[in-house]
């Protein structure tokens, strides 16, 4: 009941035992303390489910104790750091992929024309795993593992924009048509791929409270 | 001047003051022995006569606040009963950080008595 009325406090599942441990053991406590006291059983547990009304502001307020100093750190080290580390190993894998040996593979739609790099393709799930690990290790929440697994896509993204703004799909199908297709092949497949690799990941959780001894 | 920045401020000042008093209640009680998170606040309840009451919001909380910052340690220990307590002791920091916050709270009551006269009250 501790554990659910709290939820998550974003702390390791371990650390997470302990503190819902420590919780239940005070809530024992008060509820022995209520019935020495003569009050009757429905109003010892009344008293102790009182106490468990604030359940969120009491996660919240874990969760500031445990993180409030280093919560920049741990974004740093949870997010950007695993983030622009994905990013960084696609992008040089591409930059190897352009000057070595692996042919430009090339998808077809009508008159649009996309480069693909299938190699590049095959390896983002280990850019996203990649990503998503280091965010793990750091005791990044799902969210951080989501989102440094994913990162890679945001020069993707981010280039799509670009060309989208300046007017720069210049090919013959209407500018929608080449906007569709630029995301699909160039967000949404590498997305899916990215995507194969953090999942194993997103059960992950963080760790800030000392262990027990 | 702005009620609404008024009130706010005097929140602020309301919820410093007593957070500032819990830490110092915790610390005073640590100082004499070792304690689990119960056992804390039934004895500064007792102690208080009642006037100062933690809840797990504001208890817990501020143990681990007060355990990041060096002030206080905590150890796991198996009560005859067979339950697990989690213990919390004054640390080095958080007995040299007692002495001037006594003496800091102590100014702060004279002060007060002598503005308000509330220890006369």
């Amino acid at each position: 009941m501790v554990r659910k009325r709290m939820g998550n406090v974003g702390v390791t599942s371990a650390q997470q035992d302990e503190i819902v441990a420590e919780l239940a053991s005070h809530l024992e406590d008060l509820y022995e303390k209520q019935l020495e006291g003569g009050s009757g059983e429905h109003e010892a547990v009344a008293r102790v489910l009182g106490e468990l009304t604030e359940g969120r502001r009491l996660a919240r307020n874990i969760r500031r104790a445990t993180h409030e100093e280093d919560e920049m750190n741990d974004r740093t080290r949870r997010f950007w750091l695993p983030g622009f580390v994905s990013l960084t190993a696609a992008n040089l894998l591409l930059m190897l992929l352009q000057r070595t040996v692996f042919p430009l593979s090339v998808f077809r739609a009508g008159s649009v024309v996309m480069a693909q790099y299938v190699p590049l393709l095959v390896a983002a799930p280990l850019f996203g795993a990649t990503g998503a690990y280091l965010s793990h290790r750091a005791g990044g929440g799902r969210l951080a593992c989501l989102g440094a697994g994913l990162f890679p896509l945001t020069a993707m993204v981010g280039t799509i924009c670009v060309l989208a703004l300046t007017g720069n799909f210049r090919l013959a199908a209407p500018l929608p048509f080449h906007f569709a297709i630029a995301l699909l092949f160039g967000v949404m497949l590498p997305g899916a791929a990215l995507l194969l690799g953090v999942l194993p990941f997103l059960k992950a959780s963080k760790p800030m409270i000392p262990t027990r001894n | 001047m702005n009620i609404g920045i008024l009130y706010s401020n005097m929140k602020r000042i309301r919820s410093n003051i007593s957070r500032g008093s819990a830490e110092v209640a915790i610390l005073a009680l640590l100082a004499e022995q070792s304690l689990y998170g119960f056992e804390i606040s039934r004895r500064i309840e007792e102690r208080s006569q009642g006037a100062l009451r933690f809840t797990l919001a504001s208890l817990y909380p501020m143990l681990y606040d007060l355990e990041k910052r060096g002030l206080v340690k905590s150890r796991w220990e198996t009560n005859s009963a067979g339950r697990d307590r989690r213990y919390y002791s004054l640390t080095a920091s958080g007995k040299k950080e007692l002495q001037p916050l006594r003496r800091e709270w102590n100014s702060f009551f004279q002060a007060l008595d002598r503005l308000a006269g509330v220890t006369r009250a």
